[in-house]
């Protein structure tokens, strides 16, 4: 498949975020690929190990994604679920299981280029086995306009003994409006990692994520790092929630969110429980201006204090 | 609002005075900020599907056990393309923890060695049923309110519709009518807590704030 | 110089005067709580650090108002004691930031990369986060300082929280600094960091007591502290000791009034 085949501007917004275009094109690189144009499959790709599978359906589509018993894949899957119109309503129903002793990481993208009154909601279920090593990074790009309302779910369960990696980045161009939550279950000894990164960038942005973490499970650990900034008038509301309900869990969640110019708004709502007597919560939230020790730090490099402000937020903002 | 709380004597009685500094209600919502109507506990999907296992009827500890687990099926793919395997299982010292933390709320009570619900679980359609009647009571309270509206103008003086003291009047009328109720048993003494959530209606709330705000 | 408390209740360096010598090392020491510290981030302009009284000159130029930019614009910089963990900034970024020469960016991160014994093919690739070690991350530090080539490089206790190893390791760093022509204000309390310095101020309680040669204000801090034994074992003996037994007796009865 060529570039040209599925619309240039839903993959161009790739770049922004230093990714490869070609990663997602079937036919350049080895993995499995899953490509969606509202709601054609554009492109489907499978790799041994892998089935995907996708049904298109009246506005988007229900898709399956299985990793196999054993499955070990140095490759990512991409998958990218784009719209190249300015209005609609896209569905995404998916259903994504890695069986015991896997490991994969998936990639995926969305974007919508021109959105100006352009819904996308997602419904996505994880379930990961045990013993696996599990990475799921999802960029967004809704372009300038501030044109879209973004809506998706998430519930995710996360096995014995199995790392799980979430990377959200909402950093380039104008979000709109968005709607996130995430629930992730996390079994005995599994490890759950979370980094959530957005940018409002105008009045018209407003993110709103909701990201929860439940140790079910004996040992299990997790951390949460939301971290944000809303500029001129952007508004941007964190939640993180983390609860240790069984026996020697560990759970943290930061928050770091940075208001820049008049009428930006930034809140957090941290919430820790703990249930079980022996777990252990904890949060920090740092909200506002970066601290006045880091702005010292650069301004005694020669940097005024707005040049240091726009390196602390590009760093804030940069994938691990 | 719990009526069996201390801050039943503070409910609303009239016009909030906002001068007032009372501060242990929220200001949005009148309320106080502590005791929310719908606790936080059920942000937990492995506490509601508990209370969705007890709505069927009580159980005890080793049956609860028994059911909280589950093995995920795909949506597409059949079992002959592929058999998955994956399965959860709640570990019984995290079942303890959280029918502890039901109990501590009153949503769940253990007698006799079972667990059974203390509030009203409904389903789909029989919350839509419930709907039929709730509208069906309000259309009934309307005609009264309606036909004795010209009494109690007469009995009152100028008692003006658009007033506050109208409102006044529907209200406390409500109140009263709640007592009656309880008084002759017509209601369970449960707390006053509206129909929890199934997994479809908070679909159904989605969609209402997708029409809503875009 | 005087430097109160931010609100104003309390002076913590109070009749400070010295002179810094172009192109040398110069150590401020004292005790913990002198106020070596706060004459640092007051030279460097922060913003909770302003003298209540008396004037700063660089260069003949009066910089007592100035900004923490304006004087680091000037050529004046600070290597922080405990320098912050800005986690996701490149180590190459980092370094770059204080970069006049931009057309040699990468030569001179790596030169100061090489300078503070960071292999640059290691350090080029990695961010600042948890991953590098307090040792590391003071390397990276004093790198980007050294990369600015500033004119004045003011070290705040560069030897906290490092083994010994690492700081014999630091003073051969301070010698390079040296041959690249920019003067270093050392903030210490530790004596054999400071032997590396050509000159010294004492800080006691506030004050300035001496500044002169470093070797004659570590013998006076010495004294001031009873360290008499301490003193001719240590520092003085041997040698290359700068001073006699005798004289040291002088000075500490000196300093006891007999």
């Amino acid at each position: 498949m060529n570039k040209t085949e599925y619309p240039e501007e839903i993959l161009e917004s790739l770049e922004d975020y230093n990714i490869d275009i070609r990663d997602f094109l079937p036919g350049h690189g080895k993995g499995a690929k899953l490509l969606l144009d509202f709601n054609k499959i554009s492109g489907l790709e499978q790799v041994k190990g892998v089935i995907l599978k996708g049904r298109e359906i009246e506005n988007g589509i229900v898709a399956d994604i299985i990793i196999k018993e054993g499955t070990k894949i140095e490759e990512p899957v991409h998958l990218c679920f784009g719209v190249n119109k300015e209005t609609g309503v896209q569905e995404i129903f998916t259903r994504i299981i890695a069986e015991d002793n896997t490991e994969v990481t998936v990639q995926a993208h969305c974007s919508f280029p021109k959105a100006n009154g352009l819904v996308h909601k997602m419904f996505g279920h994880f379930y990961i086995g045990k013993n696996c090593n599990f990475t799921y990074s999802e960029t967004h790009y809704h372009g300038e306009n501030s044109g879209a309302l973004v809506a998706p779910v998430g519930y995710i369960y996360v096995g014995e003994n199995s790392v799980f990696e979430n990377n959200f980045n909402l950093t380039r161009g104008t979000p709109g409006k968005v709607k996130i939550m995430i629930d992730i279950y996390a079994m005995k000894n599994s490890v759950i990692k979370s980094n959530i990164r957005a940018f409002g960038r105008c009045k018209k942005d407003s993110i709103r994520i909701r990201d929860s973490v439940f140790l079910e499970g004996e040992n299990a650990r997790s951390i949460i790092k939301m971290k944000a900034a809303a500029k001129d008038g952007g508004e941007v509301l964190m939640y993180g929630i983390t609860e240790g309900n069984a026996p020697r869990c560990n759970g943290h969640v930061e928050c770091s969110e940075i208001v820049l110019g008049k009428g930006s708004i930034c809140r957090a709502r941290p919430f820790i429980r703990a249930i079980d007597p022996t777990s252990s919560v904890s949060h920090e939230a740092s909200l506002g201006r970066f601290p006045q020790k880091w702005l010292d730090e650069l301004q005694a490099k020669g940097l005024t204090e707005d040049e240091a402000t726009q390196i602390l937020i590009e760093a804030m903002l940069q994938e691990e | 609002m719990k009526e069996n709380t201390k801050y039943h004597n503070y409910r609303f009685v009239g016009k909030i005075n906002v001068d007032e500094i009372e501060p242990w209600f929220d200001f949005a919502t009148g309320k106080p900020w502590d005791d929310p109507e719908i606790p936080w506990i059920l942000d937990n999907k492995v506490r509601r599907e508990i209370l969705v296992i007890l709505a069927k009827g009580p159980k005890s500890f080793q049956q609860i056990y028994e059911k909280v687990n589950f093995s995920p099926k795909p949506l597409l793919i059949t079992k002959e393309e592929y058999d998955c395997q994956i399965s959860y299982q709640w570990t019984k010292e995290t079942i303890e923890n959280h029918l502890m933390n039901l109990e501590w709320y009153n949503l769940i009570k253990l007698i006799e060695k079972k667990y059974e619900l203390t509030i009203p679980i409904l389903s789909t359609e029989k919350s839509e049923k419930l709907e039929e009647y709730i509208v069906k009571f309000t259309e009934n309270w309307i005609t009264i309110i309606k036909q004795l509206n010209n009494e109690v103008q007469e009995k009152i003086g100028d008692l003006d519709q658009k007033t506050p003291l109208y409102e006044i009047l529907i209200e406390k009328a409500i109140e009263k009518l709640y007592d009656l109720l309880k008084r002759d048993n017509l209601i369970p003494d449960t707390p006053n807590i509206k129909v929890l959530w199934a997994e479809q209606l908070r679909k159904d709330k989605f969609e209402e704030w997708v029409a809503k705000n875009y | 110089m005087t430097i109160p408390t931010i609100d104003q209740k309390c002076v913590i360096v109070n009749k400070v005067s010295f002179g810094v010598k172009e192109g040398s090392i110069h150590a401020i020491i004292g005790p913990n709580g002198s106020g070596k510290s706060t004459l640092a981030y007051t030279i460097m302009g922060l913003n909770n650090y302003k003298p209540s009284g008396g004037k700063i000159y660089f260069d003949g130029i009066d910089i007592t108002d100035m900004s923490i930019t304006e004087r680091a614009k000037l050529g004046i910089t600070l290597a922080w004691q405990e320098p912050a963990r800005i986690d996701g900034l490149s180590i190459p970024k980092y370094i770059s930031l204080g970069i006049k020469d931009k057309a040699n960016i990468k030569k001179i991160i790596r030169e100061a990369l090489e300078i503070v014994n960071l292999e640059p093919e290691r350090y080029m690739n990695r961010t600042i986060n948890e991953s590098l070690s307090g040792g590391e991350r003071k390397r990276v530090e004093l790198a980007a300082t050294i990369a600015m080539r500033p004119r004045l490089i003011i070290l705040d206790e560069p030897d906290s929280g490092l083994d010994f190893i690492v700081i014999e390791d630091f003073l051969n760093i301070f010698e390079k600094i040296k041959e690249l022509n920019m003067t270093i204000l050392l903030i210490t309390h530790r004596e054999d960091i400071g032997m590396v310095a050509d000159y010294g101020t004492l800080i006691w309680r506030g004050d300035s007591l001496l500044t002169d040669v470093f070797p004659k204000v570590m013998l006076r801090y010495c004294a001031k502290a009873g360290l008499k034994e301490f003193c001719k074992r240590k520092l003085f003996n041997g040698k290359e000791a700068c001073f006699d037994e005798d004289y040291i007796d002088k000075i500490f009865r000196e300093e006891q009034g007999l």
